[in-house]
């Protein structure tokens, strides 16, 4: 057994009840925490504009496609269970079942962008471009960040999948749990996007 | 919390489905209603909770972990009811 064989071996027994390794790694969940913190104050800033435009917030708000921002919520979550399991038939060293869910994790992730990228696409089409007015500033600078975090968790995503099709020994349990965290926190920060842009105004 | 560490992924995403379709039922049906915010939040705080402590496991992780997170969504929802 070589030093980096003895490396993965101590990784598989990490306590998560040790306040220091939170599942996916101590690093990981400061992003998250960070990156919870920024959106959540821009939303709540968002709100406190609000109430200097209320009827700007309230026509504005209307307009976005209530119905696209649900299946997107449906998509993440249901991309999200697949990397959850994906994850989970890792653990089992179940490495064939593992690279099937992360391809559907990946795929279904995919719809989300399609299905942004046509409400952008309307949006444009309507004129309600960054700049129309302090509503869709928010609206594009929040759902556009969160769509960079959906494209960078992909990217991730294959990069996993590359590594557990080559050699998913070699592939570090907490390296998979930070890669699984960092996409299952854009499906949170949407869970906060989707309600206050969509449906509080 | 406790009886969330005992459901499985496939129960967590059926109970995630049902709570997406309970919330777009209620914003197209009951959108005027008074309590349409704390409905809203309310479910969106849960669908935030399940995946959090199921699919990303926080279910196992240190009580410090689970606080932040709980602490983050009521803070988060509380802030935003006030001010609305």
């Amino acid at each position: 057994m070589n030093a980096s064989d003895t490396t993965i071996e101590e990784t598989q027994i990490i306590d998560n009840k040790n306040v220091y390794y939170p599942p996916g790694g101590i690093l990981i969940w400061m992003l998250i925490v960070l990156e919870l913190l920024t959106f959540g104050i821009a939303l709540i800033v968002m709100v406190i504009q609000s109430k200097s435009e209320p009827d700007l917030f309230h026509e504005m708000s209307g307009k976005l496609n209530t119905l696209f921002g649900s299946i997107n919520t449906i998509v993440l979550l249901t991309s999200g269970f697949f990397m959850a399991m994906s994850l989970h038939k890792f653990k089992e060293k179940a490495f064939a079942s593992s690279k099937k869910y992360l391809m559907f994790t990946m795929l279904i992730g995919s719809v989300f962008i399609v299905i942004k990228s046509m409400e952008y696409q309307h949006k444009f089409a309507e004129g309600m471009t960054l700049g129309s007015n302090t509503f869709m500033n928010y609206y594009w600078l929040l759902t556009g960040f969160h769509m960079i975090h959906v494209l960078v968790g992909l990217v991730i995503l294959l990069l996993m999948y590359t590594s557990i099709h080559r050699n998913p020994e070699r592939v570090d349990v907490l390296d998979y749990e930070a890669s699984a965290s960092f996409w299952h926190m854009c499906d949170l920060i949407w869970l906060l996007l989707f309600p206050v842009l969509y449906l509080l105004f | 919390m406790s009886h969330l560490n005992n459901i499985s992924l496939k129960t967590t995403w059926v109970l995630l489905m049902l709570l997406v379709i309970i919330m777009s039922v209620f914003a197209l049906k009951f959108n005027t209603h008074s309590n349409f915010w704390f409905v809203i939040l309310g479910l969106s705080g849960l669908k935030f909770l399940l995946v959090a402590f199921q699919f990303m496991e926080m279910k196992s992780a240190n009580g410090f972990w689970k606080v932040l997170l709980v602490l983050y969504l009521i803070i988060f929802a509380v802030i935003i009811v006030s001010i609305k």
